[in-house]
C-alpha cells in the first residue's frame, strides 16, 4: 500500500531566508506573480512605558514555509468542477492543466493558499511535490535548497513517528479541516492556530 | 583624471594632474595617497579634497573610469548622498562605466561596457581571505554575448594611447592566476614555517599555456581545482592556534609590546595621531562619546529640553535579503521575495496615521524615498528600518527616489580613516499621497534591446 508523501518543516531553525520558495520557482520556470512555495513572518509583542522610556514586552517573530499541503482530505479537488485535480496513491494531488477552467474554486476553498492562478495560461498552478525528482530519487527543490536544513519530506507516518503530529501553528490555519499531510517543528514561540496574538508581518503583496 | 580601479597593472599618464594616485601603487614614503570615497562627489563638484597630512589639496576632476575587474562595486548606489553623486555625474566631462548590469553607476555614465563575470573568465580564480581555507572557481561559460573581461579592456585601450600593452601588462589573466596559485603556501603541520600547497607539473604549465617552474606541494592542482577547496585540518591542541599578546603576557618587560609605552595604551596618542594623520577629524587618545552627525542628538531641535526636531526618526540602514548589498537587486523573483519595506514600529506609524502596507514618504537632510511600510514590533520605537543596496530610481520631477535607495537618505560626513556615516541619518516619515507606484518586481529591467 502506498504511503502517504508528506512535508517536514522545522520552524525552530527557519530564518525566513525565502531560499526555498525562489528554489521552487527556479525549477519550475516560475514568473514571480506564482509562489508554489511561500515563507511567511509571524510576530508580535508590544513595548510599555516604563517612566519616560518604551521597554519591549514579549516581543516574538518567527518564520515559516508552507507551500501545498498534499492534504488527506484535499479541498481544492472536492470542489474542482471539472475533476482537474486529483490525488494520487503515494498522496500527491495534482492539478491537471489540461482539464482545469481556471475556475479558482480551488483557490477560494484552500485554507493554505496553494493554488496560484497563472495570468498566462489562465489555469491554476501549485506545488507538485517535485514528483519528477522524486521519480529519479531526488529531493523537492526546496528540501535541498534549504539552507538550515528545516525543510524535509518523506512518509507521513514515519515523520510523525520522528518528530511527532504537530500539523498547524500561526499563521496556518487549523489542521482539522482538510487533514494536511504535515510535521511541524514548533518555533520556541510559536502559537497554535487560532489562538495567535501576533500578525502577519510581511506586505500583502509578498505572500 | 579619477579612476576609481582596484587592479594589477601600472597606470602611465603622464600630465594628468588629480593629486591622487592608486593607493596600490602609491609611493613608500608618502603613504597617504588617495580619496576617501566619502569625499568623492565633494571633490568633483568643489574641486579639492581632503589629503590627510597634505591638509585641503585642489584637483580638477573631468572623467570617471569605473572599470573594475569582474565589473565589480556600484559606487553611484553605495556612496553616502546620491543626489550629490547624480549632480556629480552630471557635472563631469565624460563618465564611462564597466558592467553586467545597468546598476546604478552605469545608468548616469556616458558610455557602458559590458564586462565578464568572474564565471566567464577562462582562468578562473581564487577566493582568498580566509586564513584556514582557500577556495578556487573555474570558468562556468565563455563569455556571454559581446562582454569582455576587464584586463582586456585596458590592453585595448593602452593601444589607442600609443602605450604598449605588454608593457604596462605584462602577465596574462592565466599567467597572474597561476602565479597565485604556485605562490599559494600553506603552514606545516608543526607549525614551524609555510610549504607550497599546489603540486604543479610541467603537464600543468603546458596545458596553461604560461610560464612556471613545476613544485611539488601538498595537494594537485587537479585536485585542488575539482574539489574547489582546500581546508587546513585542524584538531585540538594543534600548532596554529595562535593567541595574541602571549609573549606580553607571560613577561610583560622583556617582551613589550609595539606601542609608545610598551603597554596596553587605554590612552593612546599614537592611535590618536594615525586618525588625526587622515585629516577628517581630531581623534581624543582615550575613548569619549563623540556624538555623530546624526545621531539620537540630531533628532532634536533641542537636545537640553528634548523638543523633537524636523527629522525625528533614526534610521538604520540593514542588509537586505532580497540583495548582497546592491548585486542582485534587479532579479524579478527575489524583489517578489524582498519588496524593500520601510520597517517601523506601530506606535510610531500609529501616530502618523499610517497603517501596514500603506506606501510612505520618507525625508532626510539629503533626499527623499517613497516605500510601503511594514510594521513590526521588533523594530524599537523612534528608529525605523531600511534595506540597503535598493538601485536608485529618481523621478527627477519630483525629486523622489522611488526603489528606496538608503544612500539617498544618509548624507556623506568623512570621519577617522574616512569611513562611510551608513548608520547616521534622521528621517521623517509620513503618508505618501501621491500615485503609487507598481510593485517592483513588475518594473521593466533594465535589459538595452535594440528596437528593430
Amino acid at each position: 500500500m502506498a504511503k502517504q508523501k508528506a512535508f517536514y518543516f522545522d520552524a525552530s531553525a527557519c530564518t525566513g531566508c525565502k531560499a526555498c520558495q525562489v528554489a521552487c520557482q527556479d525549477k519550475n520556470d516560475l514568473p514571480p506573480e506564482i509562489l508554489w512555495r511561500r515563507v511567511f513572518q509571524y510576530g508580535g509583542g508590544s513595548w510599555l512605558k516604563q517612566g519616560e522610556t518604551l521597554v519591549p514586552n514579549n516581543l516574538f517573530t518567527y518564520s515559516l514555509s508552507t507551500a501545498c499541503q498534499h492534504c488527506e482530505s484535499p479541498v481544492c479537488r472536492d470542489v474542482c468542477p471539472t475533476a482537474a485535480i486529483t490525488k494520487r496513491a503515494d498522496g500527491i494531488v495534482l492539478i491537471d492543466a489540461e482539464k482545469c477552467i481556471g475556475c479558482r474554486y480551488c483557490q477560494w476553498a484552500c485554507p493554505y493558499g496553494a493554488p496560484q492562478f497563472d495570468e498566462e495560461t489562465k489555469v491554476m498552478t501549485k506545488c507538485n511535490f517535485c514528483y519528477d525528482l522524486l521519480d529519479q530519487g531526488l529531493n523537492p527543490a526546496c528540501v535541498d535548497a534549504c539552507v538550515m536544513r528545516c525543510l524535509d519530506f518523506g512518509d507521513l507516518d514515519e515523520l510523525r513517528q520522528k518528530y511527532g503530529d504537530l500539523a498547524a501553528i500561526e499563521p496556518l490555519p487549523t489542521d482539522k479541516i482538510t487533514l494536511p499531510a504535515l510535521v511541524i517543528t514548533p518555533h520556541k514561540h510559536a502559537q497554535l492556530s487560532g489562538h495567535g496574538t501576533g500578525q502577519i508581518q510581511n506586505l500583502p503583496e509578498e505572500v | 583624471m579619477l579612476e576609481l580601479q582596484r587592479f594589477w597593472g601600472k597606470i602611465c599618464l603622464n600630465g594628468a594632474k588629480s593629486g591622487c594616485l592608486n593607493p596600490k601603487i602609491g609611493v613608500a614614503e608618502n603613504k597617504y595617497y588617495g580619496m576617501a570615497y566619502e569625499e568623492i562627489w565633494d571633490a568633483i563638484l568643489n574641486g579639492e579634497f581632503t589629503a590627510s597630512v597634505r591638509g585641503k589639496v585642489p584637483c580638477d576632476i573631468r572623467m570617471m573610469y569605473s572599470i573594475f575587474e569582474d565589473s565589480g562595486s556600484n559606487d553611484l548606489n553605495q556612496i553616502a548622498d546620491i543626489n550629490k553623486g547624480i549632480e556629480a555625474h552630471r557635472k563631469l566631462e565624460f563618465v564611462v562605466s564597466g558592467d553586467i548590469v545597468l546598476s546604478s553607476r552605469s545608468k548616469y555614465a556616458d558610455i557602458v561596457l559590458p564586462l565578464t563575470t568572474p564565471w566567464e573568465k577562462a582562468a578562473g580564480g581564487l577566493l582568498t581571505g580566509n586564513p584556514e581555507m582557500l577556495l578556487c572557481y573555474s570558468q562556468v561559460t565563455p563569455p556571454l554575448y559581446e562582454a569582455k573581461d576587464a584586463l582586456w579592456v585596458e590592453r585595448e585601450l593602452c593601444t589607442r594611447l600609443d602605450l604598449d600593452p605588454d608593457e604596462i601588462y605584462p602577465l596574462s589573466l592565466e599567467q597572474q592566476t597561476f602565479n597565485q596559485l604556485a605562490g599559494a603556501t600553506v603552514m606545516k603541520s608543526d607549525g614551524s614555517g609555510y610549504e607550497p600547497l599546489l603540486t604543479i607539473t610541467a603537464d600543468d604549465i603546458s596545458a596553461m599555456g604560461i610560464e612556471g617552474k613545476s613544485q611539488k606541494g601538498r595537494i594537485s592542482l587537479q585536485e585542488f581545482k575539482e574539489k574547489g577547496v582546500y581546508q587546513v585540518p585542524r584538531s585540538p591542541g594543534d600548532k596554529f592556534t595562535f593567541v595574541a599578546g602571549k609573549a606580553f603576557r607571560e613577561d610583560p618587560i622583556a617582551n613589550p609590546l609595539p606601542t609608545a609605552s610598551g603597554k596596553l595604551e587605554i590612552h593612546c596618542q599614537t592611535l590618536s595621531a594615525i586618525i588625526n594623520a587622515f585629516g577628517f577629524m581630531e581623534l581624543p587618545p582615550i575613548a569619549k562619546y563623540l556624538p555623530p552627525a546624526e545621531g539620537i542628538e540630531g533628532t532634536f531641535e533641542d537636545f537640553k529640553t528634548g523638543v523633537k526636531g524636523e527629522y525625528p526618526l533614526q534610521l538604520v540602514t540593514i542588509h537586505y535579503l532580497r540583495r548582497s548589498h546592491s548585486v542582485f537587486n534587479n532579479v524579478p523573483q527575489l524583489r517578489r521575495a524582498f519588496p524593500q519595506e520601510f520597517m517601523m514600529n506601530p506606535i510610531d506609524a500609529e501616530a502618523r496615521g499610517l497603517k501596514h502596507g500603506d506606501y510612505v514618504l520618507i525625508r532626510s537632510r539629503h533626499g527623499k524615498v517613497v516605500r510601503p511600510v511594514a510594521l513590526m514590533d521588533r523594530v524599537t520605537p523612534g528608529v525605523v528600518f531600511l534595506g540597503e543596496g535598493a538601485w536608485v530610481e529618481k523621478d527627477e520631477a519630483l525629486n523622489i527616489d522611488f526603489a528606496g535607495a538608503t544612500n539617498t537618505l544618509n548624507g556623506s560626513y568623512p570621519t577617522g580613516q574616512g569611513e562611510e556615516p551608513w548608520n547616521t541619518c534622521n528621517v521623517q516619515v509620513e503618508k505618501w499621497t501621491g500615485k503609487i507606484p507598481d510593485l517592483d518586481y513588475k518594473w521593466p529591467q533594465r535589459i538595452p534591446i535594440e528596437e528593430a
